[in-house]
């Protein structure tokens, strides 16, 4: 550690590697680009983070090594270049990453971090296609600044398939996909509705989804399933 | 046709779990647009800002020395002038086109013909951001020129030219393409009925809106080329993009993941979007020695085009007070645009529904097309938009005009070239089809699902305690039951008894996976589980119907059935040789279940898997026709119309769909607010329940917004598309409907095995015209203008000017 690990340093004063040395994180090697991975879970002494870099340019993966991580969040910090590294989990993993002030959610999670489910249909705010969990509200990742997420808890499409199956199998049986690009956003909205009401109406249904467009008109049939997974859920599944 | 008349299915007709399901709905099938390659470059196309220019000067100086920039191909640079969009293949519409239109276009043009056209120059950076920063520094000196927005306006002889000298179909030079028709004699007509009267009609342009943008990857391996496209004719980019490469189309191989909508609109491989974005990421992908990703963005994907082109026109009209319809002439102005080929993908097909589906006997069309600012239109649910519209308007206004049932009116003009439905099922007849009257049949499910009896009511009669007027539509049609195309399709049997359905096929969403693997199963006589169809790349060019959406089932269950029949054959004949089943002969087996076994006597059988584990001894070699002993069968599957069009004439259709809509329209806000949906489908045979009603109730979603919502807004003064996104541009929501129900029926009448057709397409054609018959009913006023929107319903009861 150096002298500065104590002073506090303004915007822009601090770069990726006196970040990193501050937060305890060793540098490995540059390895291939590919996707962040937590290779061990949060709750151990020591974790390997693989943390996707990238100013525009090619993409360049770095792999650290942490040290004594205990269970606290990597400060919210910014490096010389303007860059931010933010700690956050997505579907119970967590990441340590740099991304740029104007850098979308939807394009760190799709883009770097590799969850394609995560689409862009209006890229504007508009389609819910882009949908994600923030802290178990459904948030439109394409207008949410990847800053922004720092020390909260993301759920993606493929982590509720896994942690809520009862919905995935719902909307299975009642065909809620054709094209199904636009399936991944509807499951996320479906979730947070389940999540803070455990019985939804179909007018309820109707209000939560009314943000997720669908172009192959799938929308009659997205209410029987939810209520079917409601009930599903409530029965333990 | 075989087995017309076969109902004792073990397959076809269940619903199983649909196969691609579980993936989607978890966001882990992958699209197109989902791929970057590792150590990808990303490329951004120039579009026009105005509705006609020319680029008098461009200076690229300051994007080239933006740091991340890594090329920038400008309009007049040699690796791409000179190139065409339409490589130099003829596709069959050019073809249909080529006597009247120069059909090719310059890949990268110096001059725009319509906001948001692909022109100038392409940027080639490291990152999408860096290419949106580069082209926001690409300087350049514009020509405005003039620009014209209304077909019929520059149809007038002193409009604006755009392309002098060319040849045209007749008038100005801007008349590129038209549509004259004439059965009967409407005027004589016209004067022998109890009414004559005229209704002007209009459809929007609109677009095709599909979930997932226009995308491709390409990257090298050695000399070889793999494309990673969102399209629904891979193969045929394959071909365009070898040929604009020069290299052999053997070297290319195209794979279509996951689709994210397609609707008719990626089957356009002449437009940029598709041979234009492949070819250049292909060339610069080759001489950068890295993947290149093109992408297109959703206000481009709106301005550059490809979707229904704007029409209207008018209706003349003349019928008896009983609703027999003795005349119709139909004059309608189109908008037309040049992308890789001139299309309008519309005016054609404005008088064939009468001449196809009804008794009208008397026909006129005029249907001119000219040359106008607006984008090109292509395919999307579907070129027969048209059609249906014309029919439907006229249905109503013959029903309300009379005070009659629209269904009434629908039964009494149902029939084919002009003659009653006794004539079109004496065709029938003819050749060995059923000779339900279809339409009836779809009435009477639909009016009792419905309830139709008891909500009809006179115009306009219905004001509801909340202030709102209520109305019911009806709606009617052929099904889409005909089909002209050849497939390959390739059934490989594994050692354990299993079969793969060998085929490429963009995925459109109708669960392809599934159905398919019914079919093979059903025509084979192995259980369900033991077939499995994954879409292939192109590599392996056996290609099932592609574009699919519009009736493939049709050739697709053709070519399986054929190909089954022949690997029947080839199993029998390999259990023959095994002298197995009591050394009987191949003719006097049967396969059914999974189980090889004598005809006569079932008890004696062998499963599958112990003939076809002889077949296939080593295991490196699971398949392939140079692979000994192995079985592998293909069978290319022609099916043709029977009669007429496109070789002249008309089609007879077995089949019919109709639909049925509640509405409340409030005559204070002109707001409409739908009720009751309920569509009703003659698909022939219902291969996968569940599956085909989503195509039932998601076509009726999408073209009820193209009955309310959906169009095109240009702003008059400068000629640019004012709504290029899905804040303005607006398609329906949940919100948007109250209760959607879809029937279907089966006729065994729609052409493919069994007389199983389509869907989907269909109702998303039909839907549009139906709400003009509701609003009609619920406020007695006629709008014949699509989209009904609130404004439009105001106007009509003279609340505003």
């Amino acid at each position: 550690m150096t002298e500065k690990k104590n002073k506090k340093k303004s915007l822009g004063e601090i770069s990726r590697r006196e970040f990193l040395i501050d937060a305890g994180i060793v540098l490995g090697s540059t390895a291939a680009v590919g996707t962040a991975a937590l290779a061990s879970s949060c709750g151990g002494k020591t974790e390997t983070v693989t943390s996707t870099v990238t100013k525009d340019g090619p993409s360049k993966t770095v792999t650290t090594t942490v040290t004594d991580v205990v269970e606290k969040l990597v400060p919210l910090s910014c490096t010389e270049d303007g860059q931010w590294v933010i700690d956050f989990k997505v579907n119970g993993k967590r990441f340590v990453e740099i991304v740029e002030p104007n850098e979308t959610l939807h394009h760190l999670l799709h883009e770097k971090l590799g969850f394609k489910s995560i689409k862009t249909f209006c890229s504007r705010g508009g389609c819910g296609s882009c949908s994600v969990l923030i802290d178990g509200r459904p948030i439109l990742s394409c207008m949410t600044f990847a800053s922004s997420v720092h020390g909260k808890e993301i759920w993606t499409a493929e982590g509720i398939a896994t942690e809520m199956p009862a919905l995935i199998d719902a909307y299975v049986d009642n065909e809620c996909m054709q094209c199904g690009y636009c399936t991944p956003g509807f499951i996320v909205t479906a979730a947070a509705l389940l999540k803070r009401n455990s019985d939804p109406t179909t007018d309820e249904i109707r209000e939560a989804l009314a943000g997720n467009l669908c172009r192959c008109g799938t929308y009659p049939v997205h209410i029987p399933a939810v209520k079917e997974a409601a009930k599903a859920l409530k029965g333990g599944r | 046709m075989a087995d017309v008349y076969k109902d004792d299915f073990l397959y076809v007709g269940k619903d199983y779990k649909r196969r691609d399901g579980p993936e989607k709905a978890a966001g882990t099938a992958t699209y197109a647009a989902d791929i970057t390659l590792p150590n990808s470059l990303f490329a951004k196309v120039m579009t026009c800002p105005w509705a006609h220019a020319k680029i008098k000067k461009m200076d690229t100086s300051k994007a080239e020395k933006l740091e991340g920039v890594v090329d920038i191909l400008r309009f007049d640079d040699p690796r791409i002038k000179g190139k065409m969009l339409n490589s130099s293949w003829n596709h069959p519409f050019v073809a249909y086109l080529t006597e009247n239109v120069e059909h090719l276009k310059e890949m990268l043009p110096d001059e725009g013909f319509y906001d948001g056209e692909e022109l100038g120059v392409v940027i080639l950076a490291e990152s999408e951001n860096i290419c949106e920063e580069a082209m926001d520094l690409v300087e350049v000196e514009w020509e405005q020129l003039p620009f014209i927005l209304d077909p019929e306006d520059a149809l007038k002889d002193d409009a604006y030219v755009y392309f002098p000298g060319r040849k045209t179909m007749q008038g100005n030079g801007n008349e590129i393409d038209g549509c004259f028709f004439n059965m009967g004699d409407v005027e004589k007509a016209f004067r022998e009925s109890d009414a004559v009267w005229t209704v002007p009609v209009a459809e929007p342009m609109i677009n095709w809106v599909s979930a997932e943008m226009p995308t491709c990857s390409c990257t090298w391996e050695s000399e070889n080329l793999t494309i990673y496209a969102h399209s629904q004719v891979p193969y045929e980019l394959g071909l365009f993009t070898a040929d604009n490469l020069g290299i052999p189309q053997s070297k290319v191989k195209v794979i279509s993941p996951f689709s994210g909508g397609t609707f008719g609109e990626r089957s356009f491989v002449q437009h940029f979007n598709d041979q234009g974005i492949a070819y250049i990421a292909a060339m610069l992908s080759k001489q950068h020695g890295r993947p290149v990703k093109f992408y297109i963005n959703r206000a481009d994907q709106f301005r550059t085009g490809r979707s229904q082109c704007y029409m209207h026109g008018e209706i003349k009209i003349g019928a008896n007070k009983d609703g027999k319809i003795n005349a119709v002439s139909i004059k309608n102005f189109t908008s037309f645009q040049r992308a890789g080929l001139w299309i309008t993908g519309s005016a054609y097909a404005g008088y064939d529904h009468f001449t196809d589906n009804t008794c009208v006997p008397n026909v006129k069309m005029e249907g001119r097309c000219a040359v106008t600012s607006q984008p090109p239109g292509w395919w999307f649910r579907c070129e027969q938009n048209i059609g249906c519209y014309n029919l439907n308007i006229v249905n109503s206004e013959v029903a309300h005009k009379f005070g009659l049932d629209p269904i009434d009116v629908a039964i009494k003009n149902n029939g084919y070239e002009g003659e009653d439905v006794d004539h079109l099922y004496k065709i029938a007849a003819e050749h060995g089809l059923p000779t339900t009257d279809s339409l009836k049949a779809c009435i009477a499910t639909g009016k009792k699902a419905f309830k139709w009896d008891e909500k009809l009511h006179a115009d306009g009669a219905k004001k509801l305690p909340n202030g709102r007027y209520h109305g019911i539509g009806f709606v009617w049609d052929h099904a889409w039951n005909d089909n002209v195309n050849t497939i390959t399709v390739g059934l490989a049997l594994n050692q354990d008894g299993s079969v793969n359905i060998i085929g490429q096929r963009d995925d459109l969403g109708t669960n392809d996976r599934t159905s398919y693997s019914q079919l093979a199963a059903e025509c084979i006589g192995i259980p369900y589980e033991m077939v499995n169809y994954r879409c292939t790349d192109t590599y392996l060019p056996m290609q099932l119907k592609n574009p699919g959406g519009s009736m493939g089932i049709i050739s697709q269950s053709r070519g399986i059935m054929r190909a089954a029949k022949k690997l029947r054959a080839e199993i029998f004949a390999k259990a023959e040789s095994l002298k197995v089943l009591n050394g009987i002969k191949a003719d006097e087996m049967d396969l059914k279940e999974g189980y090889v076994f004598e005809a006569k006597n079932p008890s004696n059988r062998i499963h599958i898997s112990e003939v076809a584990a002889t077949c296939l001894p080593y295991a490196a070699q699971p398949w392939g026709v140079s692979c000994k002993g192995s079985i592998m069968v293909y069978d290319t599957n022609v099916t043709k119309r029977k009669w007429g069009y496109p070789d002249g004439g008309t089609r007879p259709r077995f089949a019919r769909q109709c639909h049925f809509l509640e509405i409340e329209v409030d005559p204070d806000t002109g707001e409409i607010f739908m009720g009751d949906l309920v569509t009703v489908n003659d698909v022939g045979v219902v291969i996968s329940p569940k599956s085909c009603k989503g195509q039932g109730y998601g076509g009726a979603m999408q073209g009820l917004g193209r009955a309310y919502s959906e169009e095109y807004i240009y702003d008059k003064t400068y000629g640019v598309l004012l709504n290029p996104d899905l804040q303005e541009y607006k398609i329906v929501t949940m919100l948007d409907f109250e209760n959607a129900e879809s029937y279907l029926e089966e006729s065994h009448n729609c052409g493919g095995e069994w007389g199983c057709g389509g869907i989907g397409e269909d109702v998303a054609t039909l839907i549009p015209c139906i709400l003009t018959d509701a609003v009609r009913n619920a406020l007695g006023v006629s709008i014949t203008e699509q989209p009904i929107t609130p404004d439009k319903i105001l106007k009509a009861l003279g609340k505003v000017k």
